[in-house]
């Protein structure tokens, strides 16, 4: 520093290089002694122990030192570089994303690819559960013929009975009708015998004390008269017990009848025993055959909601087997996925382009074939997130092309 | 973001706004304690570099504060100013020629090596560094001179407020800025007495300690290459290095102009990345001895350094953004609150308030200059730029 005293001394008296207004804003001072405001250099002891440290550091490693600086310059320069490359690269293909409708991005599926995978593995088990479902409703609609057979014979039980007992009551009740009607002829003809006999008896009782007493009939005479008399009389006798018959019989056929004729009704008649069995037969299969047809309600609606399953089963079969990642797994198909806000640039017969630098130098590498149905997952290209989007499927004339990580349905930038 | 970022996040946080807090109210008086009536003699050395017609009023106030006139000096140090600000600051000691004296260097040093040229020259036993923009509070000499209550403590730094809190919103966002930064940020340090970054707008140095670690200070150099900016967090680290104690007093305070637009202000975030990621590295030597609380926070702002750019960049390729800036948010938020509600800033006057809505731009501000500047600053360490401010005269408050 000291050597250089000349450049030092001009340095320090040197005027200030600003444009100055006036040398004495504040008048009345005393102007400045710039020869007070030279710079004293550090004391002696000072500059030795600085010179003492750089020696001691620079001694050490001088040339590492200096290779390393130039080193860290050169790197430096070439990280700077690359981040502010990086930099303008980033937010120019963000703004090219945020507005391109063009871009695709190329997906070859295999059918060992995992989405394949889960998708077949899907199918599998919806068509399990599908066929589980149509299981079940053949079983059901077994179940529903069985109850069917049993309504069936349940009905055809209770009409027979119902004709076999009113079969039963008409013939009771005729045959009521001819007792009773015999019992009123046994009256009449019991009568005029009654009336027959005793006056017949009284005669011949009369008849054979007057021949006894005029002797005109011996003992045997007599008593075989009086036999014929107790004769009569037992006649009648055995003729009231007819007439009990008669009316005993009419009683229980009319019992019979009234209790068969009770067993149809709903409500409670006055049952005789047997009768009250035939009713419990009849009540067991009446609330059998209820049953029965209630399981048939049940069967019905069953089997009604197996068959909406099975439908919707059906339909999702059928989507998934529509899913354009199995068929384009099935028939090794190209495929791209498509975000539907780019849906709109890609026509069918259109070109399909690869570029090498992102999204210049741009060729022509296949043709746009056909959108395929279904909704896909489509990943943005740049910043990875997830979009909504179709399939389309694409013939490569350039198969390389369908390892880019993104393709356009037009040339970017026209370039 | 994977777990040991998170804590780590976490732990920054604690050691900031929850350990320094703690140890802060535990200490009471303790934490800071004063020594009145002594009256030792202070220099103010101001470096001056381009400050034009400003340097003039700056000394006039500094002349101005609350100190025995035949114990305050200014020194003025002109580090080869190419417009005018020699001039003024001539101009300036001719009203005080017995307690004013500009020197210029030989040649542009930085600011460093103007401070050493001025501290051989003075005599007094406190140097007091002040930076040429800067206003200083009448109160702030005898606050931090009170402060030096033991041989040991050998540096004492001042508070800064904004003095331009209310220009635009990037000022009030700094307004807030510098709350943190001096109120929170530091309390760990400041309660181990160990602050390892004392603002060169007002800081009290012993003159004795200087003179000591002049040949250091002098040989500033990483590899054989000078480093001029960040000389206050240099010194400051060199204090602490040689076992003196460092302390900073939030009653002296001054006034500082912060940059109002954004190439100013990401200049100025620049000179402060490179200062950072220079002295941290450096500092790796000797962090080891300080308290193992202040040396994992001197490690944590190292790492954090590092990771929080990567953290950004993470984000923006995984197109998470913003969400990260809604997590900002949502902490910005809360530290406005914190900021709104300070008794400290209760007590200001108006124009040095802002409303802490101010303070979410830096939602934004933040991630974006630590991924640009963090890099861009650690890979140009061997910038030999001043990279001052540049802006024009300040108005006493």
């Amino acid at each position: 520093m000291r050597s250089s005293g000349g450049r030092l001394i001009s340095l320090l008296t040197a005027r200030p290089t600003g444009r100055v207004e006036s040398t004495e804003p504040y008048p009345g001072l005393r102007p400045v002694d710039l020869d007070k405001t030279i710079a004293t250099p550090p004391p002696e002891h000072v500059l030795a122990a600085a010179d003492a440290l750089v020696k001691k550091r620079s001694r050490a490693k001088p040339q590492l030192n200096k290779w390393l600086v130039s080193v860290y310059r050169t790197l430096g320069f070439a990280i700077l570089t690359v981040i502010v490359l990086g930099l303008v690269t980033y937010i120019g293909t963000s703004i090219f994303y945020l507005v391109s409708t063009s871009w695709v991005t190329p997906a070859v599926i295999s059918p060992t690819d995992e989405h394949v995978l889960g998708l077949a593995s899907k199918l599998a088990e919806q068509s399990s559960q599908r066929d589980k479902l149509a299981g079940d409703r053949a079983l059901l609609v077994a179940n529903l013929a069985d109850v069917d057979r049993i309504i069936a014979m349940d009905e055809k039980f209770a009409e027979r009975f119902r004709r076999a007992v009113n079969a039963d009551i008409a013939d009771r009740r005729a045959e009521l009708q001819k007792l009773r009607s015999l019992a009123g002829e046994f009256l009449g003809a019991r009568g005029e015998i009654n009336r027959s006999n005793r006056a017949f008896a009284g005669h011949s009782r009369l008849r054979n004390e007057q021949l006894k007493q005029a002797g005109l009939i011996d003992e045997d005479g007599y008593l075989s008269g009086n036999y014929q008399v107790s004769q009569m009389a037992s006649a009648n006798l055995q003729l009231a017990e007819r007439a009990v018959d008669l009316d005993a019989k009419t009683t229980i056929l009319a019992r019979e009848a009234e209790a068969l004729s009770a067993t149809l009704d709903t409500g409670d008649g006055a049952l005789s025993y047997d009768a009250l069995r035939v009713r419990q037969e009849y009540e067991r299969a009446r609330l059998e055959l209820e049953k029965a047809r209630d399981t048939r309600t049940a069967f019905v609606e069953s089997l009604a909601a197996a068959d909406r399953s099975i439908e919707r089963y059906d339909r999702i079969v059928k989507s998934i087997q529509g899913s354009p990642l199995l068929a384009a797994a099935e028939g090794k198909v190209t495929v791209v996925m498509v975000p539907y806000e780019n849906l709109g640039t890609v026509k069918p017969g259109g070109g399909l382009y690869a570029c090498a630098l992102g999204f210049f130098a741009c060729h022509r590498v296949g043709k746009i074939v056909t959108v395929m149905p279904g909704e896909m997952e489509v990943r943005d290209p740049h910043n990875g997130k997830p979009m909504r989007g179709q399939a389309v499927q694409v013939e490569l004339s350039d198969a390389s092309a369908a390892g880019e990580s993104v393709l356009f349905a037009r040339k970017p930038l026209f370039l | 973001m994977t777990f040991p970022v998170f804590l780590f996040i976490l732990l920054i946080f604690a050691n900031r706004y929850i350990f320094g807090w703690w140890i802060r109210i535990s200490r009471g008086d303790r934490f800071d304690e004063k020594k009145s009536g002594w009256e030792p003699t202070v220099t103010v050395v101001v470096p001056l570099f381009n400050e034009g017609k400003s340097i003039f009023d700056t000394i006039l106030s500094l002349l101005a504060l609350d100190y025995p006139a035949e114990k305050l000096s200014v020194t003025v140090v002109d580090d080869c100013s190419t417009d005018d600000s020699y001039f003024w600051a001539c101009e300036a000691a001719a009203l005080a020629p017995d307690r004013v004296t500009v020197l210029k260097n030989p040649h542009n040093m930085g600011k460093r090596r103007g401070i050493n040229h001025a501290v051989r020259e003075a005599s007094s036993e406190i140097i007091l560094s002040v930076d040429s923009d800067t206003i200083v509070d009448a109160q702030a000499i005898r606050e931090l001179v009170a402060r030096f209550t033991a041989p040991d403590i050998a540096a004492v730094g001042g508070r800064v407020h904004v003095l331009n809190a209310n220009d635009n919103w990037l000022s009030k966002l700094q307004t807030i800025k510098y709350f943190f930064g001096q109120e929170w940020v530091k309390n760990l340090e400041r309660s181990m007495q160990s602050v390892m970054c004392l603002s060169g707008c007002l800081t009290a140095y012993r003159r004795s300690v200087l003179i000591e670690l002049e040949p250091i200070l002098e040989n500033r150099n990483v590899m054989g290459v000078e480093i001029k900016y960040g000389e206050d967090r240099f010194l400051t680290r060199q204090i602490v290095k040689a076992g003196y104690r460092t302390l900073m007093c939030m009653d002296a305070f001054c006034y500082t102009k912060a940059p109002t637009t954004l190439t100013g202000y990401f200049n100025q975030q620049l000179r402060w990345k490179r200062s950072n990621v220079i002295d941290l590295i450096c500092g790796l030597s000797h962090a080891w001895r300080l308290h193992p609380l202040v040396c994992l926070h001197y490690l944590s702002m190292l790492l954090l350094l590092g990771v929080y750019p990567f953290v950004i960049i993470e984000h923006v390729a995984r197109g998470q953004f913003f969400g990260l800036v809604q997590f900002h948010l949502v902490v910005l938020g809360l530290l406005g609150f914190l900021y709104y509600f300070s008794p400290s800033v209760r007590r200001l006057e108006p124009q040095y308030r802002v409303h802490p809505i101010w303070f979410l731009p830096m939602a934004v501000l933040m991630p974006v200059a630590y991924v640009i500047l963090t890099p861009l600053g650690a890979l140009t360490l061997d910038s030999s730029s001043w990279e001052t401010r540049g802006h024009g005269a300040v108005v006493r408050p």
